[in-house]
């Protein structure tokens, strides 16, 4: 790798950094407050590549003969390994890979999902209308107390459609706590409305929890949907 | 740092000419080839990989950069005789001195690999480098606070995973001290860059993330495929069996390289397995995994991540598995 590649491959990876983390386009990998810590990655690493690039060229001879007498070249030599470090960028640029969707949840839909919170789970405010309730908090409501602080009550959630092989269809979430390779997903089955949206299409279900059905149950989690709305995929997708 | 130096140096001008067509003849293929490649993979697939690969180096990229430049500080700036006083004279000490030391560095895996290099050029005996190396992932507050997160009212979680971790970083310490003399000579002369020190501060991050960001990528490629193809079910399969659980989520905390502050809410989620096997699972993954392994065969020569990785498996899980029987 010559020393203008080695320059050119930094700053390629700090301006993709950068292009990410200044739109919405880092919320796909990562959480909210990465956006800071990858600006300031992208910043750096662009200045260092313009530092190699201007930094003038070292006197080849003295270098060729250092590095004879162990074998080793110490000066500017890369692995060939240095040349993976384009690929994020290439994959980024030319496939753009999207957020998490139904093809995820569809494949994590057994995992166990998060347990309920240890402290006392407080009721659902009251209101007229619908409550708007995560996808995540309504299926530990469900699992607690036999779903007595969401019996009843109309909710509202909001995720994007997932499916399965039996041609149910779901209001589905993926929450990251780091980065998305460490996604879980949770998702509510929608009963009494057989118009399936479009699969990874986003949606506001609103309806009331099918009674004895929770996480681990005998059933899935799930909502008898009285309306379903379309809705515009949020910036941050994941909870 | 490869042992292919000489020939390559021989075949300097020919050869480097050579590779550099090879790869962007490649990557040209490759990008023009998308549009008829894509269709016959299956394309939800190749996207949940994408997004899950660039999500692991987009997560370590500010982590890598700190402690490259924290590396470069310490290559740069920092006298053998400054660093002789705060690291114990006797390896034997220093090496608890460095797991305890690993408390205070919260940050990534990826960010220690390039500060124990500098530590072993400036001189630091490599067993306690490599001791910190080991601890500073995973016993620092940030990873405590995750795990009591992740485990809600199970305090015993938290002490066991600090115990385990901190044992597991000493006694390999203590282990290659003992019993790889010839391994750690190799280390030493490796890692002795004596360009380091000539360097300036900018020329020593320049090196340093050249030669640290190609392994992560591939470790992180690595991690992602397993991620994207292995369902966990299978690894929920064999959740009843006390042995083969432990086994099986050691290896999974392996090859999955989840980042030390996030993988106590995955280890939370295996809720069929015991928390022993839990356990083990915490400790592994900060101590070894794909994305370190393949970071330190860059660092410090193939031979020595041969022996290294299944040296710090191996007591990661001896430790786990006694503190787990101990404590939980």
């Amino acid at each position: 790798m010559t020393r203008t590649t080695q320059a050119l491959v930094v700053g390629f990876l700090g301006a993709v950094l950068l292009r990410l983390s200044l739109g919405d386009g880092y919320l796909r990998y990562v959480t909210d407050w990465m956006k800071w810590p990858l600006v300031a990655t992208g910043v750096v690493l662009l200045g260092l590549t313009a530092w190699m690039l201007l930094r003038p060229a070292p006197g080849e001879h003295d270098h060729e003969d250092s590095d004879d007498h162990d074998g080793h070249d110490h000066g500017h030599k890369v692995p060939a390994m240095t040349w993976l470090a384009i690929v994020p960028g290439v994959i980024v640029f030319v496939a753009s890979p999207p957020s998490l969707g139904a093809y995820l949840a569809e494949r994590r839909a057994d995992d166990p999902v998060a347990a309920a919170p240890d402290a006392e789970i407080l009721p659902l405010p009251a209101s007229d209308g619908p409550v708007d309730v995560e996808v995540a908090e309504f299926m530990w409501r469900a699992g607690v107390e036999d779903g007595a602080t969401i019996k009843d009550r109309d909710v509202r959630l909001t995720g994007f459609v997932s499916t399965d092989e039996n041609g149910n269809w779901y209001v589905t979430r993926i929450a990251i706590a780091c980065c998305a390779a460490d996604a879980s997903a949770s998702r509510v089955r929608v009963e009494d409305y057989d118009d399936a949206p479009e699969r990874d299409s986003w949606v506001a279900v609103t309806g009331r929890w099918v009674e004895g059905t929770a996480p681990g149950g005998k059933s899935e989690t799930a909502i008898e949907a009285a309306s379903v709305e379309p809705r515009e995929a949020p910036a941050n997708t994941y909870q | 740092m490869s042992t292919k130096t000489p020939v390559r140096a021989a075949e300097k001008s020919g050869f480097r000419l050579g590779q550099t067509e090879v790869v962007a003849i490649v990557l040209l293929v490759i990008l023009l080839s998308q549009r008829w490649l894509l269709p016959l993979l299956d394309h939800d697939l190749f996207n949940t990989w994408g997004t899950i690969f660039v999500a692991i180096v987009v997560q370590s990229a500010p982590f890598l950069l700190g402690g490259v430049l924290l590396s470069a500080v310490i290559s740069t700036f920092l006298s053998e005789k400054a660093l002789s006083k705060i690291v114990p004279k006797s390896p034997v000490l220093g090496v608890p001195v460095a797991g305890l030391a690993g408390i205070g560095l919260p940050g990534c895996e990826c960010a220690a690999v390039p500060v124990t290099n500098s530590l072993i050029r400036r001189g630091v005996a490599p067993a306690v480098a490599l001791t910190f190396l080991l601890a500073a992932p995973a016993v620092n507050p940030a990873v405590l606070v995750s795990t009591a997160v992740a485990f809600p009212g199970q305090p015993m979680m938290v002490l066991a995973r600090f115990l385990a971790s901190l044992i597991t970083a000493v006694a390999v310490g203590w282990i290659m001290l003992a019993r790889g003399k010839l391994l750690l000579e190799r280390l030493t002369k490796l890692g002795r860059d004596e360009h380091a020190h000539e360097r300036s501060f900018l020329g020593n991050v320049s090196h340093d993330f050249l030669h640290a960001s190609g392994f992560l990528v591939l470790g992180a490629m690595l991690a992602a495929a397993v991620n994207t193809f292995v369902p966990r079910s299978v690894v929920n399969t064999v959740a009843g069996q006390a042995v083969l659980g432990i086994l099986t989520l050691a290896l999974f905390a392996f090859i999955v390289a989840l980042c030390s502050e996030s993988d106590a809410f995955v280890a939370a989620s295996f809720t069929a397995f015991s928390d022993t096997a839990k356990l083990v699972f915490l400790v592994v993954g900060p101590a070894m995994d794909i994305k370190l392994a393949s970071m330190e065969a860059g660092q410090f020569g193939m031979a020595f991540a041969l022996r290294f990785v299944p040296l710090v498996i191996i007591t990661a899980v001896a430790s786990a598995v006694g503190i787990g029987w101990w404590l939980l």
